[in-house]
C-alpha cells in the first residue's frame, strides 16, 4: 500500500516535471531506462568477430587474454589491456591503410573514464573497458532522445511519448548491445539519433540562424565518418538543407545550403577514399563474384556482360578467402584481371541491363533485414553466470520478434513501410510547408525513409549478401524509427490543421467590424 | 539555462580536446606507431605477443627488434627475395593472394639448419612466419621476405615466448621444449617428464598393405625400418642403449587418406618410468 503510494507520488512528480521540462525529463528517464536495460542482471554487449581490432588498436589497447577453449565469438570480451601496436599491425585488416571512424572519440572518452572512474569506483582493472564505453553511449543516446522530445511537434506529453518511442527502439536488443562492442556501429547509431532532432529543428524554426544548419552539418559529418556505408545519410540531409532558403537576396537564398551540401558530398567522397584498398577489394569481390555470379543461371554470359575473364566462372559464388576464390589462385592472372576490370559502375550497368536480377538481390536483402541481429555473436561476457556460449539477450526483444513475424511477408511489410513513410512524409512536408510542425515532422519522416531505402541498396550493391544481419543494422534502425516519426508526422499534421483553422480565424476576425465596446477597449 | 548549456558544451569540448591530445601519435592516426620500417637482420629477435601480429592478414612487422636475451616470440633466420609475378605489383597485393603466392618461400630446411636441428628431429611448437615489407617499403621497391622462426603454442589464452637465442638451440638441452615426447599418451615437450620420444621418420604403407597386413606385421615393418633411423637419431646403435626400446605408432585404417604412415617412438624398456630431457642431446646414458 505504502509502496503504491510512493510509486504514485514518484509518477506524479515525473509527470509534473515532464510537463515543465519534457526534454530534460525524457532524457533523464531514458538514461535511467537504458542503464537498467544494459547493466541490470549483468552487462550485455556484442562479441568481437575480429572486426573490433582495427578500431580498438588505435586506443593503444589489446583484448585481455581469454581461455583457449572458449568458442570463437561466443562471449563479449569487454576488458582491454594497455598495448603498443606498431605500424600496420594496427590498420584496416593489416592493409597498411588506416581505419578511420568517429567511433574512436567515444572510445577515447571511455579510456579516460576507465582509467579514473572505472578503475577506482567500479574496480575494473583494464586500460579500457567496453562497459564504460556503454555508459558513454547511454549518455549520448539519452541526450539525443531528450533533444528529440524538445524538437518533436505537439504538446509536451505527446512529444515525450513520441521521443520515448525512439528510446524504445534504441533500447531494443537489435541495437542496444552495440553500445558495449568494439565496433564503429554505435557511433553511427548515435549520429542518426542526433540527426533526427537536428533536422526537426532545422525544418521547424521560422528564422534560421547559423546554429541550425551547423548542427545538421556537424552531426552529418560525424555520422558519415562513423562507417563507410553511412554516406547514405546524404540522401536525407541534402534535401533537408536545400529545403530551407536563407534570409538572403533572391538568387542567393539557397547558396549557403548548396555550399554545405557540396562540402558534405565532398567529405563523403573523401571519406570513401580513405577506406582500405583491401576492404574495397573484399567488398567488390563479394558483390560481383559472390552476389551477381553466385546467383546466376548463366555465369558465362554474366561474366561477358561484366567484361570479366571467363576463367572466373570457377569462383562464382565464392568469398575472397574460399578454397575456390580467384584471390587464392596464384597460378593464373585471374585475380589481377578481376581487379583491373571489375568495378561498381560495371555492376550497376549490369543490373540496369538485367533489372529483374535485382528482385533476387532485394529478396536476400529483405531476408537480412528480417534477421534483425546477428545470431553468431554472443551477448554476454563469459563471466556472466548462467549464459551459454552465443547466448542472445532478450531484455527488450520487440524488433526481433516483430521482424521475425514479418519475415514471410517481407516483400509487403518493409517496402510498404519504407515507401509509405516516404510518400506520407513528402505529402505532409509539401502540404504543410508553410507550417513548422507539419514541415519538420513530415520532412524528417520522408528523409529517414529515403535514407533507409538508400542504405538497403547501398549494402546490397556494395557488399552483397555477406554478413547481412550485421550490415543491415542501419537499415533496421531506420525502419524502426519510421514508427515514432510517423506518429510525430501525424501530430504535425494535426497541428498544421489546427494552425490552419487558427490562421483562418485570425484572418476572418479582422474582416468583421468590432463591436463598439470592443473597439473602444482595443483602442 | 543557456549559460549552463554553454558551460556543459565547453566541458564536453575540453574533454574531447584532451582526449584527442592523449592519442599516442597524431601523425599515425588510425595506425600503429613507428616509421613502418622492417628490421631485415638475420639473428634479430622480435616481440610478437598478439595473435594479430602473426595473422597472415597482417603481413608486415615494423616493431623494433628486441635483444634476444629478453622475452621474444620470433627470430629471423633468413631474408629471401620476392620474385616472379608477386614482385611486379607496384602496390602490395592483398594479403590473401600474397599468402598463397609466397607459400614456401621460407624453407623448413634452412630454418632447421639455423636451429641446429637435423632432419631426423621431430619438432613441435616451431613454425615459419613470413614477414613482408610494409606498404611504404613495398611502394619504395623493397621486395624481400623476412623468414622468422615463430615459437608456440599461441592461443587466445597464452602466447609462448623465450629469452634464449634460437640459433643452434636444438643442438643443446635448451631446445628440448621443441622436441616431441609423450607422457601417458599425451604429446609434451621433451623438457617435461615423459615416457617416449619421437623420431621424425614416416614409414609409408600402401593401401594393399593396410588392407591385408595384421597389426603385428605392420609393427614389424616399422621396427625394421626404425632401427636404422634410431641409430642415426641417437648417434649410436640401439644396442648401446640397454634400457631403450622402440614402440610403433601404427597407421590409421585404410581409406583414411590423411594417415597412411606409421611412426616410431623410443621408450624405456621398463614401462612406467619417466625421464626428462631429450635422448638426442645426451651421450649414451642409462635412463633413471
Amino acid at each position: 500500500m505504502m509502496s503504491m503510494r510512493i510509486i504514485r507520488h514518484v509518477l506524479a512528480f515525473v509527470l509534473v516535471r515532464a510537463r515543465r521540462h519534457p526534454a530534460l525529463t525524457t532524457g533523464l528517464a531514458w538514461s535511467f531506462v537504458l542503464l537498467i536495460r544494459m547493466y541490470y542482471g549483468g552487462a550485455i554487449g556484442l562479441a568481437d568477430n575480429f572486426d573490433g581490432h582495427r578500431l580498438m588498436c588505435q586506443l593503444g589497447v589489446a583484448p585481455h587474454p581469454y581461455p583457449a577453449d572458449q568458442q570463437l565469438w561466443a562471449f563479449v570480451t569487454p576488458r582491454y589491456d594497455a598495448y603498443t601496436w606498431y605500424g600496420e599491425s594496427c590498420s584496416a585488416g593489416g592493409t597498411g591503410q588506416p581505419y578511420l571512424s568517429t567511433a574512436v572519440i567515444p572510445l577515447w572518452i571511455a579510456k579516460a573514464l576507465t582509467a579514473t572512474v572505472g578503475n577506482h569506483l567500479f574496480g575494473l582493472p583494464g586500460a579500457l573497458d567496453l562497459r564504460v564505453l556503454g555508459l558513454v553511449y547511454v549518455a549520448l543516446a539519452a541526450i539525443a532522445i531528450g533533444w528529440c522530445a524538445h524538437e518533436l511537434p505537439g504538446r509536451a506529453w505527446l512529444r515525450v511519448l513520441t521521443a520515448s518511442g525512439i528510446g524504445l527502439v534504441v533500447a531494443d536488443s537489435a541495437f542496444a548491445p552495440e553500445f558495449i562492442s568494439p565496433y564503429a556501429t554505435p557511433a553511427g547509431i548515435i549520429g542518426i539519433l542526433f540527426l533526427l532532432p537536428a533536422m526537426l529543428r532545422f525544418l521547424r524554426v521560422e528564422r534560421l540562424t547559423w546554429r541550425e544548419p551547423a548542427a545538421v552539418t556537424v552531426i552529418a559529418l560525424w555520422t558519415i565518418a562513423a562507417e563507410a556505408q553511412l554516406s547514405t545519410i546524404l540522401v536525407a540531409v541534402i534535401p533537408c538543407l536545400l529545403a530551407r532558403p536563407a534570409a538572403l537576396p533572391r538568387f542567393t537564398r539557397r547558396l549557403p545550403a548548396a555550399i554545405l551540401c557540396a562540402g558534405l558530398a565532398l567529405f563523403a567522397v573523401g571519406y570513401q577514399q580513405t577506406q582500405s584498398r583491401w576492404l574495397y577489394q573484399d567488398n567488390l569481390y563479394n558483390s560481383v563474384l559472390g552476389e551477381v555470379l553466385g546467383h546466376s543461371d548463366s555465369v558465362a554470359g554474366d561474366l561477358r556482360a561484366l567484361h570479366l575473364a571467363p576463367g572466373l566462372a570457377t569462383s562464382a559464388g565464392s568469398d575472397i578467402v574460399a578454397r575456390n576464390s580467384a584471390a587464392v589462385d596464384t597460378n593464373t592472372a585471374l585475380y589481377p584481371d578481376f581487379l583491373a576490370h571489375a568495378s561498381y559502375s560495371d555492376e550497376l550497368s549490369f543490373y540496369a541491363a538485367h533489372p529483374w536480377r535485382l528482385l533476387g538481390v532485394a529478396d536476400r536483402g529483405l531476408d537480412g533485414v528480417s534477421a534483425a541481429r546477428p545470431d553468431y555473436l554472443g551477448n554476454y561476457p563469459a563471466t556472466s553466470a548462467g549464459h551459454p556460449a552465443y547466448a542472445q539477450e532478450c531484455r527488450v526483444c520487440v524488433v526481433e520478434a516483430a521482424f521475425t513475424l514479418a519475415e514471410p511477408l517481407r516483400w509487403i511489410v518493409f517496402p510498404a513501410l519504407w515507401f509509405g513513410a516516404l510518400v506520407a512524409g513528402l505529402v505532409l512536408a509539401i502540404r504543410g510547408r508553410k507550417r513548422p510542425a507539419g514541415r519538420s515532422a513530415g520532412g524528417v519522416l520522408a528523409a529517414v525513409a529515403a535514407a533507409t531505402i538508400a542504405q538497403f541498396w547501398f549494402v546490397m550493391l556494395t557488399e552483397g549478401g555477406n554478413d547481412l544481419a550485421r550490415n543491415m543494422v542501419f537499415t533496421d534502425l531506420g525502419t524502426c524509427l519510421l514508427g515514432p516519426l510517423l506518429i510525430a508526422a501525424l501530430v504535425g499534421l494535426d497541428l498544421s490543421t489546427e494552425t490552419d483553422s487558427a490562421q483562418q480565424l485570425e484572418i476572418a476576425v479582422p474582416l468583421q467590424q468590432p463591436e463598439p465596446a470592443v473597439a473602444e477597449a482595443m483602442r | 539555462m543557456i549559460r549552463r548549456v554553454r558551460l556543459v558544451g565547453l566541458a564536453v569540448a575540453t574533454l574531447f580536446a584532451t582526449s584527442a591530445c592523449s592519442a599516442t601519435d597524431l601523425s599515425n592516426v588510425g595506425m600503429g606507431i613507428g616509421d613502418f620500417t622492417t628490421t631485415w637482420t638475420i639473428g634479430s629477435c622480435h616481440r610478437l605477443d598478439q595473435l594479430e601480429q602473426t595473422d597472415p592478414l597482417y603481413p608486415s612487422d615494423t616493431s623494433p627488434a628486441v635483444p634476444c636475451d629478453t622475452s621474444h616470440e620470433s627470430e629471423t633466420y633468413a631474408v629471401v627475395p620476392i620474385t616472379g609475378r608477386s614482385a611486379a605489383f607496384p602496390q602490395r597485393p592483398n594479403p590473401v593472394w600474397l599468402e598463397h603466392a609466397l607459400a614456401g618461400a621460407c624453407t623448413w630446411t634452412r630454418m632447421s639448419a639455423y636451429l641446429g636441428a637435423r632432419q631426423i628431429d621431430a619438432l613441435q611448437n616451431i613454425s615459419i612466419l613470413q614477414v613482408l615489407p610494409s606498404e611504404p617499403e613495398w611502394e619504395s621497391g623493397v621486395r624481400t621476405i623476412r623468414c622468422d622462426v615463430l615459437i608456440g603454442p599461441r592461443s587466445s589464452a597464452y602466447i609462448a615466448s623465450t629469452s634464449l637465442d634460437l640459433q643452434g638451440i636444438l643442438a643443446g638441452p635448451s631446445g628440448d621444449r621443441f622436441r616431441v615426447c609423450r607422457a601417458y599418451g599425451q604429446q609434451v615437450g621433451c623438457d617435461q617428464p615423459h615416457d617416449g620420444e619421437l623420431i621424425n621418420a614416416w614409414f609409408k604403407f600402401s593401401n594393399a598393405e593396410l588392407m591385408h597386413n595384421t597389426k603385428m606385421q605392420e609393427t614389424a615393418k616399422i621396427f625394421a625400418a626404425c632401427r636404422a633411423k634410431a641409430a642415426v637419431y641417437l648417434g649410436a646403435p640401439m644396442s648401446a642403449w640397454p634400457d631403450l626400446v622402440m614402440s610403433a605408432e601404427l597407421p590409421d585404417t585404410p581409406g583414411d587418406a590423411v594417415m597412411k604412415a606409421g611412426r616410431c617412438w623410443l621408450g624405456d624398456a621398463h614401462s612406467g618410468r619417466e625421464w626428462t630431457g631429450s635422448l638426442r642431446t645426451d651421450k649414451i646414458r642409462r635412463l633413471p
